[in-house]
């Protein structure tokens, strides 16, 4: 599958949509689309891994699908179900007219279609995002083999539905448990760090416009000093976005920098533990 | 392009050999991966060396740990000129490629010297401490442990299971039985959420001060992680080794001889604060804490300063659905656990436990039965120690977290 875009311009329009990419993302990006091959983006909670998907589908202008994993997902919440209360509603008024063959129960309109099989059958329009995978369990990472490899689903009913074209799939994982090489195998794989100065920067300015020049590059040196604190919890992208959105609303109401930052430090700290480590520590 | 047949040739064999020098530094890189590799370098434009690096990272690497060896083999790999053929035309000479053997090989070289050095210390440590063969009680003992295997704490599954006699009724599944029967439905299907083993995480202290007792702990470790599923095993002493996959092996002699390599690191005794903190700190170590229960096999003998211990050791505590301590001085009928590091964790703690041997340890299944689903912290109502003298539990306030007055004669004082 040729990507709709060209390597830069991906770069462009990602940074056009406000996402600032490392440059090995947008290599692994051009290369999931250019190959068809899933993409799976490792990292620790907080830096744009789930992001990367929607702003994609922004980009190519497709609709993003999302499968949102947990311990216990199965087949019938990730691909597809049957109607169950419809197939007897229409057994019991069918059978008034004429008799019914079992085939009819199984058609088109009693099956409900799940993420995965939404993605396959809208290859073409669709961006199917597979989030925190590393929260499902082993079965339904074995269960996603197939689709992952080939874009096909076997449903015993309907037979084998394949997608036209590769779907374009983004697997996000927090990595609180290792992934099985069988699916790493049949992904690209990338792994996203915390942003460089600079980046998280561009990316602040971004995403809280009001915060000043000055204030950001403040903010920007202390969201880096309490990562370097053994916390608890280090802060991601998200929680600084919040904390520049935050002292921004306190700045505009007339607290001074500096004052404004220490009063909203609870939108970037979010443990008591980590609170008392950042206060000792005096960053701001 | 200036690029002749023959540059042109190398470049591919460069290109196609790169998988293999991966593969030769440790890296599972199989065929597939290796096809997408020279896809992808293809697809991509190749502007600088770095460019051909990421394409490479991307597709030929599954794990953030392997990007230091990726590096390596890369730099190695291409780096003799600084541009190759793939990205620039090229315009001198260039050395066959069997040179390029001599990298792969001195790349080899280097990881199984690595290789060699730590087994070398591990024949070493061998040589220091070797287990005895399991004793016949202690034999029986493992035999009764293993009966008592269904008291070990459980969780009720996420997901649904038919069942008999299950509480909710499975719709979906009496629907589709309905159909057999055309559409009349004659028995209700229920559904249950079976119960699951709930994790046990089981942190070993392997020092010195433990060293009569390691053994039959480690025994304990390997049947119950043989026996059952979830199960994580850590030991620390003055590091800490994530010893599950070793534990797993059929062979229980076999599994605690690769273990004396790498867990008894005895010099230096414990220091079990700053274990556990570092325990902590990796985060795919801390999830699995999560919702376990957890047991610390240790005498909580702290050399200095308990602050860290009794951090992490809360830490621990909030993030296990319960914590039980097993020490084997609590074998001592007169064991209080009243040194300031264990006095401060009391609080902490669902229960102490004796952990002198396998015939003590075999009460412990029961002990977590009973602590699994019972009010947190009660190690000291539910202890069996007599506080000065009393036979009643002292009052909560008896315990200060951080008193040093209470040293009653029994207790060992901390070694230095």
């Amino acid at each position: 599958m040729p990507s709709p875009l060209t390597h830069d311009a991906l770069d462009a329009a990602l940074a056009g949509a406000g996402y600032f990419a490392d440059e090995t993302l947008v290599t692994a990006l051009y290369l999931a689309l250019e190959l068809g091959k899933p993409l799976l983006l490792e990292g620790v909670p907080g830096v744009g891994k789930t992001e990367v998907a929607n702003t994609l589908a922004r980009i190519l202008k497709r609709r993003p699908i999302r499968l949102q994993c947990y311990e216990g997902i199965d087949a019938t919440r990730a691909l597809y179900d049957w109607d169950h209360a419809r197939q007897l509603l229409h057994v019991r008024v069918a059978e008034r007219a004429r008799p019914v063959e079992t085939s009819d129960l199984y058609a088109e309109k009693f099956l409900i279609e799940m993420p995965l099989l939404k993605a396959l059958r809208n290859a073409g329009s669709s961006v199917l995002l597979i989030d925190e995978i590393d929260r499902a369990d082993d079965a339904f990472e074995a269960f996603l083999l197939e689709f992952l490899s080939d874009y096909q689903i076997s449903i015993p009913e309907l037979g084998t539905v394949r997608a036209a074209e590769p779907v374009i799939t983004i697997l996000t994982s927090n990595r609180t448990r290792e992934l099985h090489d069988a699916l790493r195998r049949r992904c690209l794989y990338h792994w996203i760090d915390y942003p460089e100065r600079a980046r998280e920067r561009a990316i602040i300015e971004r995403h809280a416009p009001g915060i000043a020049g000055e204030a950001a590059e403040r903010l920007v040196e202390a969201v880096a000093a309490i990562r370097r604190l053994p916390l608890i919890k280090r802060p991601g992208i998200a929680e600084s976005i919040d904390w520049a959105r935050a002292a921004e609303v306190l700045n505009r109401d007339g607290a001074p920098w500096p004052e404004a930052l220490k009063r909203s430090l609870g939108l970037i700290v979010k443990d008591q533990e980590d609170l008392d480590t950042v206060r000792e520590a005096e960053l701001i | 392009m200036a690029a002749g047949p023959a540059a042109a040739g190398r470049a591919a064999e460069l290109l196609a050999g790169f998988p293999g020098a991966l593969r030769a530094a440790g890296l599972a890189v199989d065929p597939a991966r290796a096809a997408t590799f020279l896809a992808a370098v293809r697809a991509v434009p190749l502007r600088s060396l770095a460019d051909l690096s990421r394409a490479g990272r991307v597709t030929l690497v599954g794990s953030h740990e392997d990007f230091p060896v990726y590096e390596a083999v890369f730099r190695a790999w291409f780096a003799d000129d600084p541009l190759p053929e793939i990205v620039v035309p090229p315009d001198e000479e260039e050395a066959p490629p069997t040179d390029r053997r001599h990298d792969r090989d001195a790349i080899r070289d280097i990881l199984e010297g690595e290789a060699s050095g730590r087994d070398a210390s591990a024949d070493e440590t061998l040589g220091r401490k070797a287990f005895g063969r399991l004793s016949e009680a202690d034999r029986l003992a493992l035999g009764r442990i293993g009966r008592s295997l269904g008291l070990l704490p459980t969780l009720s599954a996420r997901k649904f299971a038919p069942s008999t006699c299950g509480s909710r009724i499975d719709v979906a599944r009496t629907a589709r039985m309905a159909r057999r029967t055309a559409g009349e439905t004659l028995r209700l299907s229920h559904r249950t959420r079976p119960d699951r083993p709930r994790r046990l995480l089981l942190l070993i202290d392997v020092s010195g001060s433990m060293k009569a007792h390691s053994e039959a702990i480690l025994r304990f470790a390997h049947f119950i992680t043989r026996a059952r599923p979830k199960v994580e095993t850590f030991c620390f002493g003055t590091r800490l080794s994530r010893v599950t996959p070793t534990l797993r092996h059929r062979l229980p002699d076999e599994a605690l001889a690769r273990l004396a390599g790498l867990v008894f690191d005895f010099d230096g005794g414990t220091r079990i604060g700053a274990s556990l903190e570092e325990f902590l700190s990796v985060s795919r170590h801390a999830v699995l804490v999560r919702g376990a229960v957890t047991l610390v096999f240790s005498d909580g003998l702290e050399r200095g300063d308990p602050a860290a211990m009794v951090h992490a050791v809360g830490r621990i505590a909030r993030l296990s659905h319960r914590l039980v301590w097993v020490s084997p001085l609590a074998a001592d009928p007169r064991y209080r656990p009243a040194t300031r590091a264990m006095a401060a964790i009391l609080p902490f703690l669902d229960a102490i436990a004796d952990g002198s041997g396998l015939a003590a340890l075999e009460r412990l299944p029961k002990l977590l039965s009973a602590v699994e689903n019972a009010a947190r912290g009660q190690a000291l109502r539910r202890g069996q120690f007599t506080f000065f003298g009393q036979r009643e539990p002292p009052m909560q306030g008896a315990v200060r977290p951080k008193g040093s007055k209470l040293s009653p004669a029994a207790t060992p004082e901390p070694r230095s």
